[in-house]
C-alpha cells in the first residue's frame, strides 16, 4: 500500500492503517530520536510525541514530500523542543537539576575478553561525549548523513535549509568530532577495539 | 587546476559518495598531487569510519508492542499532544519569561530611581557615601539589567530553530549594537575589586553580541552556527543566570562572615 492510501485510510479513521504507517516507520524515528539525544529512554518519549502528533496533524500532510521525511521533520523539531526544554529547566534558578545517568552502558559482546569489552565500553562513551559537543543542528545535520543515511539534498528539504548550509554544518561537525576524537588516530598508535 | 580550498569544499560529498563525474576527477586529481589535502581528507574519513562504531540498543519485539499499545491508547483516549508540564511556568516560553524578567527589571529601576529622588537629602557630612552608594546601586541596576537584555536576545538566536534568517535579524542585530555600546561604558565603570567577575562576563558578552551585530544582512547561516556554538560553548547563559541569582542573594551580614579560624603567628 502506498503512502497515500494509507494516509487516505487513516483519515477515514482507520487506527490499523496508522498502524501500518508507525510499524513501517518507528524504527527510522527512534534511532534518530536517540541519536539525536543520546538516551535511551528520551528517544522513546520523542517517538511517542512523533507520532502522535503526526496522527493529529496527518490532515496537513499534502504528500508533496515522502512520509518519512515529514516524520522526520517531526522528531527533528521534537529533540529540538527537548533540548530548549532541557537546558530551560537545567538554567531555571527555582529548577532542579535533571540527573544525569553516568553509569556508562556495557558494550561487550558476547565472546569479548574482559579488556575489549572495557574498550569497547570506553568508546562508546567517547564517541557519545563528542556528539554531545555538537550544536543540536549539527547534530541533526551528521545524524541524519551518517546514520540515517539520507542525502544532502533529503536533509536539506527536512530541515528546510539550504543544500550548501548542510554541507557547512556537517563540514563543521566533522572537524569538531575530529578534534574531540584525535586521540583514536590512526597515525597516533591508537588501536580501536 | 582546483585550488586547496575549493577541494576542501567537496569533502563532505566526497565522503558520503554524492561526489560524481568530472568533479570526482577533478577532486582525486587535486588530491593524488596534494599531501595536506590528502591528509586532510584521510583524516575527516578516519573519524567517519570511527563513528560507524557507535552502538545503540533497540527496543525489543516485546517492548514495540507495549510501544504501541500505549501509543493506541493516547490515540483514542484524545490524549494532549504536548507533554505533560507542571506548572503555569513550565508552560510559558523561556523567551516569553525572560521579556518579563527584563520589563520587571527595568520598571524596579524606574521606582528605584523615583523613590531616591523623594525619600531623604542627605546632610552634608553623607553626602560623598550617599552618592557613592547610589551611583553603586544603579551601575548594579545598569549591569544586571544589560545582562537581562543580553540573556532575552541571545536565548531568541540559540533557540532560532532552522529559519534561515533572510530578514528576521535586523531587530536582533540592533539591539546588539546598542548592548555593545552599554557593555564598553560598563566596562569603564566597573572598577571595583568584587565587580571584576561581572566585568569578565560583560566582556566576554560583548564578543558575542559584536559578532551578531555584525553578521551579513542575507543568510549567514555558517556565522550565525559560530554564534550559537560560542554561546553554548562558554555558558555565557548559565554565567547570567549564576551572576543574577547573585544578585539576588542577600547580603551576608558583616559579624558573619568568614573569618580566619587561626591567628597566623608572626615569624
Amino acid at each position: 500500500m502506498t503512502d497515500q492510501e494509507l494516509v487516505r485510510r487513516v483519515r477515514e479513521g482507520d487506527l490499523a492503517a496508522f498502524r501500518t504507517i508507525v510499524d513501517q516507520n518507528k524504527l527510522a524515528v527512534f534511532r534518530l530520536a536517540y541519536d539525536m539525544t543520546g538516551n535511551r529512554q528520551d528517544a522513546e518519549d520523542i517517538s511517542q510525541e512523533v507520532f502522535v502528533k503526526a496522527y493529529r496533524s496527518l490532515e496537513r500532510f499534502r504528500g508533496e514530500a515522502k512520509l518519512s521525511s515529514w516524520l522526520y521533520r517531526i522528531t527533528v523539531n521534537a529533540c529540538h523542543d527537548h533540548h530548549s526544554r532541557k537546558r530551560w529547566n537545567a538554567m531555571r534558578p527555582d529548577g532542579q537539576m535533571e540527573e544525569r545517568d553516568e553509569t556508562p552502558m556495557f558494550h561487550g559482546h558476547a565472546g569479548d575478553d574482559p579488556e575489549t569489552a572495557a574498550e569497547r565500553t570506553m568508546m562508546q562513551g567517547h564517541i557519545e561525549a563528542a556528539l554531545e559537543r555538537l550544536t543540536p543542528r549539527e547534530r541533526a545535520v551528521f545524524t541524519l548523513r551518517h546514520y540515517q543515511d539520507l542525502s544532502l539534498r533529503e536533509i536539506a528539504g527536512i530541515l528546510k535549509i539550504s543544500e550548501g548550509t548542510v554541507k557547512s554544518m556537517l563540514f563543521r561537525a566533522l572537524k569538531r568530532l575530529q578534534k574531540e576524537l584525535q586521540f583514536y588516530r590512526k597515525d597516533l598508535g591508537v588501536q580501536r577495539p | 587546476m582546483m585550488t586547496h580550498w575549493e577541494c576542501e569544499q567537496l569533502f563532505v560529498e566526497a565522503l558520503y559518495g554524492e561526489l560524481t563525474g568530472p568533479r570526482r576527477h577533478q577532486f582525486d586529481d587535486h588530491l593524488a598531487g596534494c599531501e595536506d589535502c590528502r591528509g586532510a581528507f584521510q583524516r575527516l574519513a578516519e573519524v567517519s569510519a570511527l563513528m560507524d562504531h557507535r552502538e545503540r540498543s533497540e527496543p525489543t519485539a516485546a517492548e514495540w508492542t507495549a510501544f504501541w499499545n500505549e501509543l493506541e491508547d493516547r490515540l483514542t483516549a484524545g490524549a494532549k499532544t504536548e507533554t505533560p508540564r507542571n506548572s503555569i511556568l513550565d508552560r510559558l516560553r523561556p523567551v516569553h519569561i525572560s521579556w518579563a524578567a527584563g520589563i520587571a527589571a527595568v520598571v524596579l529601576v524606574a521606582f528605584g530611581i523615583v523613590i531616591g529622588q523623594r525619600v531623604g537629602v542627605p546632610t552634608d557630612g553623607d553626602l560623598g557615601t550617599h552618592f557613592s552608594t547610589a551611583e553603586k546601586i544603579l551601575l548594579n541596576e545598569r549591569a544586571l539589567n544589560y545582562l537581562e537584555r543580553s540573556k532575552v536576545l541571545l536565548l531568541g538566536v540559540v533557540n532560532g530553530g532552522f529559519v534561515e534568517p533572510t530578514s528576521g535579524l535586523a531587530r536582533e542585530q540592533e539591539i546588539s549594537r546598542s548592548l555593545v555600546t552599554e557593555a564598553a561604558n560598563l566596562r569603564q565603570e566597573l572598577t571595583a575589586a568584587d565587580e571584576q567577575r561581572l566585568k569578565q562576563l560583560i566582556a566576554e558578552l560583548e564578543v558575542i553580541l559584536l559578532q551578531l551585530a555584525n553578521l551579513e544582512q542575507t543568510a549567514d547561516i555558517p556565522a550565525l552556527e559560530i554564534i550559537r556554538g560560542g554561546v553554548e560553548r562558554q555558558g555565557l547563559l548559565l554565567k547570567i543566570n549564576l551572576e543574577q541569582m547573585r544578585a539576588q542573594a542577600p547580603p551576608v551580614p558583616a559579624d558573619t562572615a568568614r573569618k580566619p579560624t587561626t591567628e597566623r603567628k608572626p615569624i
